[in-house]
């Protein structure tokens, strides 16, 4: 029942209603005409039951004609005896009269017309035959043997009438029950019949009606769930719809799992489209902006460390100005030089300086990528430029700060169908180099140390563009700061080691100067991959 | 150590140009400063200004029209420049007035020495041999 679809269980049901109802339809209709008052059965049975009431009685025209024969026998006058024979002649019309209805009802029983008709009334026939032709005009010549006649054949043919008559009676009786009985049985099968089937057409309807319902119900209450969740605010966008029914509810939901699927993907792509616009639009902004800000903070940067200069000069005790200033102060230089040594003055006017010049760096880097207009775009091979970023990366004095560099073991993995690519060659191996940087970084920041710590860089070519990859075995990064990863000034390290430049000038040089991607896989815990695409074809 | 030159030196932050004022006058030359251009083409028709060190964007005339206009006025005046825009690249129509491209600094410098140096040089008229080096 579970297995078969929507469809064919309406047919079925509609089938079997129409069927059931035209057949109980038909049926009424059948026993009405067969069974009614003056119906076919009626009138067999009303028929048999007349021959029965008609015929039984024994026929006083025979029996009146024989008395009127006897009277006729003993009388002596002739005229009461042709008084006489006209009554008997009446009498013969009477059963003449008789025989010609009886014959006009038999029609469709030759058994029953022939045991009245023709066995029955031969008899009364010859009776009268014999009392017209024989027995009178004997018995008005006076011959005696008319008296013979009436006691021997007239007698004989008398006797056999009543016999005959009284077989059809039982003839007719006989037929008149079994009619009876054959009808009732009809009725009663037909009837029963009719209950059959009309019971099993309603219990055939409702069990198929209540499993369509039921099956339907089910699979509607789990579509109306998901799609109302579907509609809430934080929808599920990964759940499926799970019907087994192999109808058209399934059909539906796979549907809407479908459905579902597109949904999803477009809610991807137009958070995946958010996150490149929100991320250019903060790049394009910035790269803007930087050059602007960076006047003016230049400015204010350049009066604070100028002025710490002149201060730290002012203190000197080899400047002719200074000594005159301290001695027309009613002091000398070697005081105050003694003062601010020991008030700790020069070492924070240096830190001043240290600051300011921190700050100009931030600047300058920020504005580097923008300011590097005499590299220009050659054609160069990317296994040599990574080559050389990894010896750069090895000669690197911050690295080698940091906690074993050595031991991490660089893993090349180049594949053969690359070409040489159009591109400022420094700019990518700034970018490369600093994709190196931040795995090593990387490597520290696990406590403790990654047990044999690998970076690998690949070359490979995908369609037109050439992969540059970098990856780690490090600790991973966390989704909220990958989110980030490439906002200018975003770093996870303290404001002496890193300015939070480095991702968002890769990213510049590689999707502004080069037309090309850089994007971060990572599995925290497992390591991070770093991917860049170039194109290979040079734009123009 | 006192020297008799000029110098002016045009920048519209109070910041920059004081102490870059008191650092030069502390290295011992004659100093005066202007915030602005119109000013400073008044300061360098009334004195004998040798070096001029002069911001880039100004509030009103902008420090390269300053320099094309007194170059008219003082041809022998050398003049510097000293901008905050890192991406400001010395245009040709400067070079042909005698604008060096070692003359150029980037504001923040990390010690003002090297601008009293090349003022040195300049007055000791050696600046072409040490571009040349």
């Amino acid at each position: 029942m579970r297995h078969i679809s929507i469809k064919s269980k309406l047919y079925v049901m509609t089938l079997i209603g129409a069927l059931g109802l035209m057949g109980v339809l038909a049926l009424a209709v059948w026993c009405l005409v067969t069974f009614r008052v003056n119906g076919p059965l009626y009138h067999r049975i009303m028929q048999d039951k007349d021959i029965v009431a008609d015929v039984l009685p024994p026929p006083m025209y025979i029996i009146e004609a024989y008395l009127t024969l006897h009277e006729a026998d003993e009388t002596k006058s002739s005229l009461r005896i042709a008084e006489l024979q006209a009554h008997v002649s009446k009498l013969e019309q009477d059963y003449r009269d008789r025989y010609r209805y009886w014959d006009s009802q038999f029609h469709d029983d030759p058994s029953l017309r022939s045991a009245l008709l023709e066995r029955s009334y031969a008899p009364a026939d010859r009776f009268f035959k014999i009392a017209r032709e024989e027995y009178f005009p004997a018995r008005l010549r006076g011959d005696i043997t008319a008296h013979d006649i009436l006691r021997g054949k007239l007698r004989d043919a008398y006797e056999e009438h009543r016999a005959r008559i009284n077989e059809t009676v039982e003839l007719a009786r006989a037929r008149a029950e079994l009619t009876e009985s054959e009808s009732a049985n009809r009725i009663n099968f037909w009837m029963r019949t009719l209950l059959v089937v009309s019971v099993a057409a309603a219990l055939g309807l409702t069990i198929l009606s209540w499993s369509l319902t039921r099956s339907v119900l089910r699979s509607t209450s789990v579509l109306i769930d998901r799609v109302e969740q579907l509609a809430q605010k934080d929808a599920d966008l990964t759940a499926r719809v799970s019907i087994d029914s192999r109808d058209e509810m399934q059909r539906l939901a796979e549907g809407i799992n479908r459905i579902i699927e597109k949904i999803q993907l477009l809610v991807e792509q137009t958070q995946a489209g958010q996150e490149i616009m929100i991320h250019s639009e903060k790049m394009l902004s910035v790269g803007g902006l930087a050059a602007g800000m960076a006047h003016e903070i230049n400015n204010p940067l350049a009066g604070m460390l100028q002025n710490a200069q002149v201060v730290l000069n002012r203190f000197q005790s080899d400047i002719d100005a200074n000594l005159h200033a301290a001695e027309a102060s009613g002091t000398t230089m070697q005081a105050i030089r003694s003062y601010t040594k020991q008030r700790g003055i020069l070492e924070m006017l240096q830190d001043i300086r240290t600051s300011g010049e921190r700050a100009a760096d931030v600047v300058a880097k920020m504005l580097a990528f923008s300011r590097d207009g005499d590299n220009k775009r050659q054609l160069h091979s990317l296994a040599k430029l990574l080559d050389e970023a990894v010896e750069l990366a090895h000669s690197d004095y911050d690295l080698k700060k940091g906690c074993d560099f050595e031991r991490i073991e660089f893993v090349r993995e180049y594949a053969d169908d690359v070409p040489a690519i159009w591109c400022r060659g420094s700019e990518i191996q700034q970018v490369v180099l600093n994709l190196i940087r931040n795995a090593a970084y990387a490597f520290q920041l696990r406590e403790p140390c990654v047990e044999s710590p690998r970076i690998t860089v690949r070359i490979r070519r995908q369609a037109q563009s050439a992969v540059i990859e970098v990856e780690d075995n490090g600790p991973g990064i966390p989704e909220e700061i990958r989110k980030r990863i490439f906002e200018p000034f975003f770093t996870t390290r303290n404001p002496q080691e890193g300015t939070g430049m480095g991702l968002f000038v890769s990213y510049f040089i590689i999707m502004e100067n080069h037309g090309g991607t850089i994007s971060v896989d990572s599995k925290p815990g497992a390591g991070t991959r770093f991917v860049v695409t170039l194109p290979i074809q040079p734009e123009h | 150590m006192a020297e008799d030159a000029d110098i002016l030196v045009v920048d519209d932050d109070p910041g920059v140009q004081a102490s870059l004022c008191a650092f030069l006058e502390d290295e011992g030359f004659v100093v005066r400063s202007t915030g602005n251009a119109e000013s400073a083409l008044g300061l360098l028709a009334a004195h004998p200004i040798r070096v001029a060190i002069v911001d880039i964007r100004l509030g009103g005339m902008g420090g390269e029209e300053l320099i094309a206009r007194a170059h008219g006025v003082r041809p022998d005046t050398r003049f510097f420049i000293f901008t905050g825009s890192l991406d400001y690249v010395l245009p040709d129509a400067l070079k042909k007035r005698g604008v060096d491209k070692a003359h150029v600094f980037y504001k923040p410098l990390r010690s003002l020495t090297v601008v009293a140096d090349e003022i040195r040089r300049v007055l000791a008229g050696k600046e072409h041999e040490n571009v040349q080096q």
